[in-house]
């Protein structure tokens, strides 16, 4: 149990890092630029990783003997939409709320995805979401009245 | 606007934990990550055909647009696709979120706070602790069983 809690930790840490990094080469260059430098910086590092730590994947082979749908393969092409979209919106907004807002989206597909997965509804984890939620809108309420405080003191 | 798309990518990203995880069922963990790069690439290389653009190569030029550390966003994205591929079927996609928003709160306040990776320094307002402390109690509830 402590494996995945600590790799799911750490892959908010490299999200966040990663974020900063392309949406700064994206406002020096264009958002596909940035993204485009992601998928293929990503590819290299995959290529030269894969025969030093995937080596067993490819000794027995057995996937090329299971069948597969299509929509398996979907996922980088979802990235793809996700990494350009937070490109965009990473130099508008504090790196703090572009995680928040992301988190609403990601929690309620996620809970909608766990809900479809194992056919049960929690209570417990909509509570949970709901009140990350209130604890964002609070948050950008201060925000906001941070921002016209500055605007009436420059006028 | 930039509100709402930033929701839609946290939709898209959940979607994505679910798909690769899948991926990497089939083919394992490596395998599948070089799948996933080589899926998305074709997407952004169609996207630069169809608006008659150049396909980018001055990372490996001399004439570097910026210096090669920010180049790397995508090698520090492939330890992303890793992380959630590892922890996929072992915790629920909820509890893989919710980790991962513990780490970004973290790494983000750090980038505010001291202006990191060269963005603007927004430091910490003490008032915002009203917010992170219902924040906590949401993510505290999420992981509980």
């Amino acid at each position: 149990m402590l494996v995945p809690v600590v790799v799911s930790l750490l892959a908010g840490g490299t999200i966040v890092i990663s974020r900063t990094i392309n949406g700064k080469l994206s406002s020096h260059t264009s958002l596909l630029t940035g993204t485009f430098y992601n998928y293929l910086v990503g590819l290299i590092v995959a290529i030269l990783v894969l025969p030093l730590l995937g080596r067993n994947e490819f000794d027995s082979f057995q996937f090329l003997y299971k069948p597969s749908s299509l929509w398996i393969y979907l996922g980088g092409i979802l990235g793809t939409v996700a990494v350009f979209l937070s490109n965009a919106v990473v130099v508008k907004i504090s790196a703090f709320y572009v995680t928040l807002l992301m988190f609403l989206g990601q929690l309620f597909a996620g809970l909608l995805i766990d809900i479809l997965s194992s056919g049960s509804f929690s209570l417990k984890q909509f509570l949970g979401g709901l009140l990350v939620l209130i604890g964002f809108c609070v948050n950008l309420l201060f925000d906001k009245q941070k921002a016209s405080l500055q605007k009436s003191s420059t006028n | 606007m930039f509100y709402f798309l930033t929701v839609l990518t946290g939709i898209l990203v959940a979607i994505m934990i679910a798909i690769n995880g899948s991926l990497t069922a089939h083919y394992g963990l490596y395998t599948a990550t070089v799948i996933i790069h080589i899926s998305g690439l074709i997407v952004l290389i169609g996207a630069f055909i169809l608006k008659k653009e150049p396909i980018p190569k001055d990372l490996f030029t001399r004439k570097r647009i910026l210096p090669l550390i920010w180049y790397t966003g995508g090698a520090i994205g492939f330890g992303t696709t890793i992380f959630n591929n590892v922890a996929f079927g072992k915790i629920s996609i909820s509890a893989i979120l919710a980790l991962g928003l513990l780490g970004q709160s973290l790494t983000s306040i750090a980038i505010d706070q001291w202006g990191l990776f060269e963005m603007p320094k927004q430091p910490f307002d003490t008032k915002k602790l009203i917010g992170y402390s219902i924040i906590l109690g949401g993510i505290i509830l999420l992981m509980t069983p």
